[in-house]
């Protein structure tokens, strides 16, 4: 398992994206699973960076590892105040597009991206682990 | 990655934006500014978007599509996008955008649909 920290803000996107992406590269994902990961990271990490220390800095500790399976799975983990994302409102995805709330689109897509997604809360940590089938 | 627009007005207040590489949260606002400017300061009454150049969106790209969208059909303009990619679609997809989404696959379909706009607008005044 390799970890990566980086600070709670926008700047640190690329570094996140350049920590996971090229391992499944090197697993001969196709170019639409790179694409639905990247997306999955930059949502769930931009997430962080808006919700999880208001006002404040903070650090987010990645984590890339095999799940069972043979899934690519990542954690983030952040020291931010308690926010379990997969509790955020549903999208209403009835409604006319143009007149639905803004807030929510990113976590659906991770929620329908993702092969499995679990939040826990341990101790002063916010843990989310995003895994994605390789095949 | 970043993002690149432009910008050409076809005819008064009929608008393509192209854009080329990431519409993503880090690139976002370069094009929520330049449809800024276009719908205050430039009057825009239709704005197609030209994706054939973008190949990644996040969701705070979904949302500039969505506010220009909303602010341009509150001065009874009318947005449109042209050329979609994979991912893209399947952002818009996921999202259930494409019911409430006119997307054109080509320049000329856009351009069929634009001519005959403007002859709906032309015999409405007559």
């Amino acid at each position: 398992m390799k970890s990566l920290e980086v600070g709670a803000h926008l700047d640190s996107l690329k570094a996140v994206q350049e920590f996971v992406i090229p391992d499944v590269e090197a697993m001969n994902g196709s170019e639409e699973l790179i694409q639905d990961i990247k997306l999955v990271l930059e949502e769930v990490f931009t997430n962080i960076v808006f919700y999880a220390y208001p006002g404040a800095a903070g650090t987010v500790r990645l984590t890339c590892f095999w799940g069972p399976e043979g899934t690519c799975c990542i954690g983030f983990e952040d020291n931010g105040i308690p926010f379990n994302p997969l509790e955020f409102h549903d999208v209403d995805l009835e409604q006319e597009f143009s007149e639905r709330e803004i807030g929510g689109l990113g976590i659906h897509l991770v929620k329908r991206l993702a092969h499995e997604v679990r939040y826990r809360r341990e101790g002063q940590s916010n843990i989310l682990i995003v895994c994605f089938r390789i095949d | 990655m970043s993002l690149t627009v432009s910008s050409v007005e076809k005819q008064p207040g009929i608008f393509i934006v192209s854009a080329f590489g990431s519409l993503d949260t880090n690139t976002h606002q370069i094009l929520e500014k330049k449809m800024d400017f276009l719908i205050t300061n430039g009057a825009a009454k239709v704005i197609t978007l030209d994706m054939k150049d973008v190949e990644y969106i996040s969701s705070m790209g979904v949302r500039v599509i969505l506010k220009t969208k909303k602010e341009l059909s509150k001065k009874g303009g009318v947005f449109l996008i042209a050329h979609v990619q994979p991912q893209i679609k399947r952002v818009f997809e996921i999202i259930n955008a494409l019911p409430s989404l006119q997307i054109f696959a080509s320049i000329e379909e856009l351009d069929d649909y634009l001519a005959e706009m403007q002859r709906q607008v032309l015999d409405g005044h007559a």
